[in-house]
């Protein structure tokens, strides 16, 4: 694992403020998704769905720039 | 694992359902590849490209709308820490794409679509700056649920789990499921499940307040402080971990933005919540 290029820093986190920082994170997460959902639900798309589309939509456009085989690729363990 | 689960972080398992839904609905193909009949090519369809371009004026609302308390500085100021944060997860989880019977390359790089974006001020956003605020959002998500399975299930404490115990740590007296719900966002199934979870392992204790007209009310038993107090330095080591990529001086802004997202969200969360169900009626 490189760790080349990162920022020092000692740890900023002590006492509760860890898990308050986690869980001020994760609520946004929680809020964000269920905001996503309600915008995705009329199409019938979940958040995951989404996301993979848009990556596969990134590299379509590449596709066009001259890159043919540009195609997106994923590996299913057989 | 391929682009799709370095730009996603998807896990393979996952990655691979989601694909299969999708293809069922002809929204992508897939096909073997002739070199490597092991590895599957996906392209997206016309019918699939349709509905993200349909889909991104609304992202761009809702992306809009959680960053707006932050102004023009702060979204910006927050997009460059995102991707810093996002691009090393993306070096921490070479080690997870290391399978080199995919890869062309040689060593850890950043993801191509990490590497140059320009500063866009609101005037000049391309209309799928919403779907790539979505998508960086979703990275950072996947980011630290990864640290989070990885470290936090040898407590036996869920995402929902640690939440709630979280949220009950600060409250002696107890908290409505309501007010949970407000400061951890679940959604009440979740929360439901979870709170009964909970009571029945003995961390948390439920009671109806006769004088709330009955409302429920929970807080944490000794055994469930406990557990928050076994927690707090593993949530503070991987506190460390998810901004590692950041200074300390970035990290104190970070941290003063995301109550801002927060609330934001909630608003956000709400709204179209109402819309929705104004628009089932």
């Amino acid at each position: 694992m490189s760790q080349q290029g990162l920022p020092k820093r000692r740890s900023t986190f002590r006492d509760g403020r860890g898990l308050e920082a986690w869980s001020t994170l994760l609520r946004f997460f929680n809020l964000l998704r269920k905001a996503a959902a309600e915008t995705l639900d009329p199409v019938d798309l979940s958040d995951e769905e989404l996301v993979v589309l848009i990556c596969l939509a990134h590299t379509g456009a590449l596709s066009q720039w001259g890159r043919s085989d540009a195609r997106a690729s994923c590996t299913r363990g057989d | 694992m391929g682009e799709i689960g370095r730009s996603s972080l998807l896990h393979a398992g996952r990655l691979r359902e989601v694909v299969d839904k999708l293809e069922t609905r002809r929204l992508v193909a897939c096909q073997r590849s002739r070199q490597d009949r092991r590895k599957v090519l996906t392209r997206i369809e016309r019918a699939g490209r349709q509905l993200v371009d349909n889909v991104a004026p609304t992202m761009f609302e809702l992306i809009s709308r959680v960053v707006d308390p932050l102004g023009e500085d702060g979204t910006e100021f927050m997009r460059a820490k995102l991707r810093k944060i996002v691009w090393t997860a993306a070096v921490d989880l070479e080690g997870a794409f290391a399978d080199r019977r995919y890869d062309d390359s040689e060593g850890p790089a950043p993801p191509p679509y990490l590497v140059s974006e320009p500063v866009v001020r609101s005037r000049q956003r391309p209309p799928t700056w919403g779907l790539a605020g979505w998508l960086r959002c979703w990275q950072w998500s996947s980011h630290v649920d990864r640290i989070w399975r990885k470290e936090f299930r040898h407590l036996g404490l869920t995402v929902p789990r640690l939440q709630i115990l979280a949220a009950l740590a600060g409250a002696a007296e107890g908290m409505t499921d309501d007010a949970i719900a407000s400061t951890t966002g679940l959604n009440q199934e979740r929360l439901t499940t979870t709170l009964s979870s909970l009571q029945q392992e003995g961390l948390v204790i439920r009671w109806h307040d006769k004088a709330l007209s009955g409302t429920s009310l929970a807080k944490l038993t000794t055994r469930g402080e406990q557990k928050v107090l076994e927690a707090l330095p593993r949530a503070n080591r991987l506190a460390d971990a998810v901004y590692r990529g950041l200074s300390e001086k970035d990290l104190e802004q970070v941290l003063s933005l995301v109550p801002k997202l927060c609330s934001a969200a909630e608003q956000s969360a709400t709204a179209y919540g109402a819309g929705l169900k104004r628009g089932g009626d």
